[in-house]
């Protein structure tokens, strides 16, 4: 495309976030329901929890019918995936018609899901969709920056996640570094000491990721 | 062709899948609604095709000298063909532009001219489009899935290819211009036509743009780069209406339009497509003087027909238009999108009455016109064929040359003997077909 406003970047990156947080709490939610009926009524608290979501459920039932799909929460995955369609549909010109489709379909599929038929079989194929996104991306995205932009977005989002949810420090670290890369590409403003001081906790066998949280928080405050 | 019509569903899932839709607002509520596609198309033969093409060259080319007539010397209005009264009094003439030159002197890039074909075989203009005429993406795209669902219906006929329908459109943007990049302006996605906006700027490679990213400096226009660079523009295929396009000209509490842009245009660095003051020429009370258009500007007897039409401007029409009201559908000329238009015979006294009270009035306002009985396609409708009207709107592209798209948006009612075909009241769209020989 040759020149990119500082608006579609920014849209581009949260395209990027909101289509990783879709993923990952579809995935997220399908664990908890195992949880559930392994025995653990407060599963959804947890996830609450390591999400930084308000804990709005009366009870593990409420949280299984209103996250994924109620339109007027915030929080909930479906909210997500509209915010991600809502940052698509104005950016067909940058990801091509073929890669948008992918947010459509993703779309369809939580309207289906939320019907409720086959709801688990249409959860699974919106991750389907947001993979499909992604592999369209790889292969029709040429444009250097938008690329780097959409990446940018998603690396974000997993190391937040990946704090909230306590994964291996070796492995945020790697997503960290891979973050690092592609904000320095689009020339994303952060806090390079906070991210040095990240990357040393997560090397100490000690790492403490309340602390991480707090500081994935400070590295993007202006 | 009756292969293409298994595939009606598959089509239309395909439409779908690729987000093709049109946004309405309903009770304040932005909505996105898919737009129904019927497999049946539109078949045009290439003997009345090139008759059709013929026409509506024709009719743009003098359409667009009227355009620099009237911006400019307005010989039209001082030889008498038209009265001053349609020009100055007329919601699209704008003064702003009055002795404005645009890039290469083409007012009208993109027509969209509203045809139907009667009963009687032959093609009536229904109405000019000439500031930002939307629908060509549609049967763009769905040919697209038409050729993969069937490809045997398109290997047996001879069907033109409508596919080049963003090569036309570039060219006529590159055509006019004036060094830098070509963008496509759009209000925003909860524009009724966002899809196409930002389709064409991705078939195109144009840059789809909001007034926010655009900016004047120097009297040049600009696009900004995320990293502080500016790229210079040369064209812009603006789809916002006249009165938002620039708040120091027009609309001062514009938020969608450009600051200057009006003083870059005016000054020839940059080109705007269509040019800012083109309603004047697709006015529906200047729709009347057309034909006398052609013969005046280009000495030839206009190759179009238009509907009968009556402006009770006129003494003589006035009192023919409330003589044969029950028989004539009168149409507001400051409204659009198939509103403000009346059939007379579908009225109650009192509203018949209303209406006649407001003729008298305010005759300028309205103009009325013979209803044309015009042709039936066949749609399904729940698996049933049923004939249904339908109207045609033909895209001419004016750059080097005046061009006309071998296809058309041909939008038809799904509502039996309902006249109004238009998206925003539920109807549907047919693919055209023009056949090569």
């Amino acid at each position: 495309m040759g020149i990119i406003t500082l608006e579609n970047i920014d849209r581009l990156v949260w395209l990027g976030r909101y289509t990783e947080r879709v993923n990952s709490t579809i995935r997220a939610y399908f664990d908890g329901l195992d949880s559930f009926i392994d025995g653990d009524e407060n599963f959804y608290k947890v996830l609450c929890k390591q999400l930084d979501i308000p804990d709005i459920y009366d009870n593990a039932e409420h949280f299984t019918n209103d996250f994924p799909y109620n339109e007027n929460n915030f929080n909930s995955i479906i909210s997500n995936l509209n915010r991600a369609y809502d940052n698509a549909i104005v950016m067909r010109d940058y990801i091509d018609t073929e890669t948008l489709a992918y947010i459509q379909l993703a779309i369809y599929d939580i309207q289906r899901a939320k019907q409720g038929k086959s709801s688990v079989r249409d959860l699974y194929s919106v991750v389907d969709h947001i993979m499909g996104f992604w592999g369209c991306v790889d292969d029709r995205v040429d444009d250097r920056i938008v690329r780097a932009a959409l990446r940018a977005g998603k690396r974000i989002e997993r190391v937040y996640l990946y704090l909230s949810f306590n994964k291996p420090a070796n492995i945020i670290l790697r997503e960290i570094n891979l973050m690092e890369n592609r904000i320095n590409q689009i020339g994303m403003k952060y806090n390079p000491v906070v991210l040095d001081t990240m990357k040393t906790m997560l090397e100490s066998p000690d790492f403490d990721y309340s602390i991480g949280k707090l500081l994935f928080y400070k590295l993007f405050e202006e | 062709m009756e292969a293409l019509y298994t595939h009606t569903d598959t089509v239309n899932e395909l439409l779908a899948r690729y987000g093709v839709k049109f946004g309405i607002y309903k009770n304040g509520t932005f909505n996105e609604q898919l737009f129904p596609f019927d497999p049946i198309p539109r078949v045009i033969s290439k003997t009345d095709f090139d008759l059709l093409e013929k026409g509506l060259q024709q009719r743009v080319n003098a359409l667009n000298l009227f355009l620099k007539d009237i911006y400019g010397a307005k010989s039209i209005v001082k030889d008498g063909i038209i009265p001053e009264e349609f020009i100055y009094s007329a919601k699209g003439f704008l003064k702003q532009c009055d002795g404005v030159y645009p890039s290469k002197g083409i007012y009208s890039h993109i027509s969209g001219i509203d045809l139907v074909e009667g009963k009687d075989n032959k093609w009536y203009i229904l109405e000019d489009n000439l500031r930002v005429p939307s629908g060509a993406s549609y049967p763009m795209i769905a040919r697209q899935f038409c050729r993969r669902s069937s490809p045997e219906t398109f290997l047996k006929n001879n069907i033109e290819d409508n596919r080049d329908y963003a090569q036309m459109l570039r060219e006529t943007m590159n055509y006019v211009n004036t060094g830098g990049i070509n963008v496509i302006l759009t209000p925003g996605r909860y524009n009724a036509a966002f899809f196409e906006h930002s389709y064409l700027a991705e078939q195109t490679g144009a840059v789809l743009c909001t007034g926010n990213d655009l900016v004047v400096e120097n009297d040049n226009l600009y696009h900004l780069g995320y990293n502080g660079s500016k790229q210079r523009v040369g064209a812009v295929y603006r789809r916002i209406s006249d009165e938002y396009l620039d708040p120091m000209t027009f609309q001062e509490d514009s938020l969608i339009g450009i600051p200057h842009l009006f003083t870059a245009y005016k000054k020839g660095n940059v080109a705007l497509l269509n040019a800012p003051g083109n309603g004047i020429a697709d006015d529906k009370g200047i729709y009347y003087f057309v034909p006398k258009m052609v013969k005046y500007y280009l000495g030839e007897d206009c190759l179009t027909n238009n509907a009968p039409t009556y402006l009770p401007f006129f003494e003589e029409d006035r009192k023919y238009v409330l003589d044969k009201f029950d028989d004539l559908v009168i149409k507001d000329v400051a409204e659009a999108g198939g509103y403000g238009v009346v059939f007379g015979n579908k009225l109650s006294k009192e509203e018949k009455e209303k209406f006649v009270n407001m003729i008298k009035s305010e005759p300028r306002r309205f103009i009325a016109q013979e209803v044309i009985d015009f042709k039936d396609i066949d749609i399904f409708d729940n698996g049933s064929r049923v004939p249904r009207k339908a109207d045609l709107r033909a895209f001419v592209l004016s750059g080097e040359d005046t061009k006309v798209w071998k296809s058309g948006l041909t939008r038809f009612s799904r509502i039996q003997d309902s006249f109004i075909v238009n998206s925003s009241q539920g109807g549907g769209f047919k693919d055209t077909w023009v056949l090569s020989h």
